[in-house]
């Protein structure tokens, strides 16, 4: 299963993004193999339409869940009918800690 | 870096003019942008100097090779914005007219026509005559604001915040609730609503809130001529208190306002420094309750 964390950057300790449609990238993390990598989002420069845009590359890329602070309602109604679960982050300053914080989560019942 | 960002879905209910005023009294150094590219006139109030301008391209224009065109005509035919025509015998495009959807380019058989980006405004990075470094832009005739324009204007604020060493951020928003007021609202530590007591305020006020539910950052509430209609100003205050946002403060209408703007000063300039003690106290409130944390 592929998460994706909008980030500023590459990189483990790079800073989350709160945008999720102009995010500069997004961290992906497979949760089996725990191997990540980053990949750039093609919407960060849409006129219109960046959320719904970022949508549809994460469908594209296979991810099942989104961790993100901010999400706009376009987005949001892509999100639900993508089947894409979105997790919100509360704070979580760093994509390691993001992901940390994602696996407390499906840990703790 | 805490960003502020002032929005109140209606447009006209003093967002500009409150966002001048407190850049007036700041009691701290700021940054400032105008996100409001559509009508942006933050600087017709804070005259900046020391302008710097960037051609801001966006949007698509088709650009004709006119060495392979077999003057077919289908690109003429296909555009339903009636934009291209032949003159003085080659097909041109009249940039005012073309919307950018790039179906000329799809049917053109000789392959001539490609889409470039144009022109579609400038962003400028200037210093208000208070010496805060302020982020702007301005459109060419034709073109309209995007979430593009506005991420790009706060992308240049937050650069010139952090090479300054500037630890604030205060936002002229876009009106309404679509692409650019989302692009403005994204990612910022609180909103600053500017209510409007009267039916059309008072209704885009609570879309405004519902908008912001979605993204979660504190806000607080100005109604502005809040003497205008008090079954609104009930209303707006209602829904404020149900949604834990506090009202910083209450304006009445009053001909300064219009008076000030035909000055070109901000309302702390007019004599006596009207509603100052309110203006203090909002600034107060944006630093010191938690509507920044």
């Amino acid at each position: 299963m592929i998460i994706a964390i909008p980030a500023h950057a590459e990189g483990w300790n790079a800073e989350v993004d709160e945008r999720f449609g102009r995010a500069r990238g997004f961290a992906l993390v497979d949760s089996e193999s725990g191997a990540w990598r980053f990949v750039d989002n093609g919407t960060a420069d849409a006129e219109h339409g960046a959320g719904t845009g970022a949508v549809r590359s994460l469908l594209q890329l296979g991810v099942a869940v989104l961790l993100a602070g901010r999400v706009g309602p376009k987005a949001a109604e892509a999100l639900e009918a993508a089947g894409i679960t979105c997790l919100t982050l509360e704070g979580q300053g760093s994509v390691a800690e993001a992901w940390n914080w994602y696996k407390q989560q499906r840990t703790t019942p | 870096m805490k960003r502020i960002v002032v929005m109140s879905g209606k447009g006209g209910t003093g967002k500009t003019t409150f966002t001048a005023a407190l850049a007036a009294i700041a009691p701290l150094p700021i940054v400032l942008a105008d996100c409001d590219v559509d009508a942006a006139n933050l600087h017709l109030l804070l005259r900046p100097v020391a302008a710097q301008q960037q051609r801001f391209l966006a949007g698509a224009l088709p650009v004709f090779d006119s060495r392979s065109c077999s003057h077919c005509g289908m690109c003429a035919s296909a555009c339903v914005f009636e934009a291209i025509t032949l003159r003085h015998g080659q097909y041109a495009v009249d940039a005012a007219a073309c919307e950018g959807c790039g179906i000329c380019a799809r049917v053109c058989p000789d392959g001539c026509i490609s889409m470039t980006q144009r022109l579609t405004g400038h962003t400028i990075e200037a210093v208000s005559r208070f010496g805060q470094p302020m982020v702007y832009a301005q459109l060419c005739v034709g073109q309209e604001n995007s979430g593009k324009l506005v991420t790009r204007v706060r992308q240049l604020t937050d650069e010139r915040a952090r090479s300054e060493g500037v630890d604030f951020v205060l936002v002229d928003g876009p009106p309404g609730l679509g692409c650019p007021a989302i692009a403005a609202m994204s990612g910022v530590d609180a909103l600053l609503l500017l209510a409007e007591a009267g039916a059309a305020g008072a209704h885009d006020l609570a879309r405004m809130i519902e908008l912001r539910a979605r993204f979660g950052m504190p806000a607080a509430c100005i109604v502005n001529k809040a003497d205008l209609d008090a079954v609104s100003r009930a209303g707006i205050l209602e829904r404020c208190e149900r949604e834990e946002i506090p009202v910083l403060a209450e304006f009445p209408w009053s001909p300064l306002f219009p008076e000030s703007l035909r000055q070109g000063r901000t309302l702390t300039e007019m004599p006596e420094a009207p509603f100052r003690a309110s203006l203090d106290f909002i600034w107060t409130s944006l630093l010191n309750h938690g509507v920044t944390s």
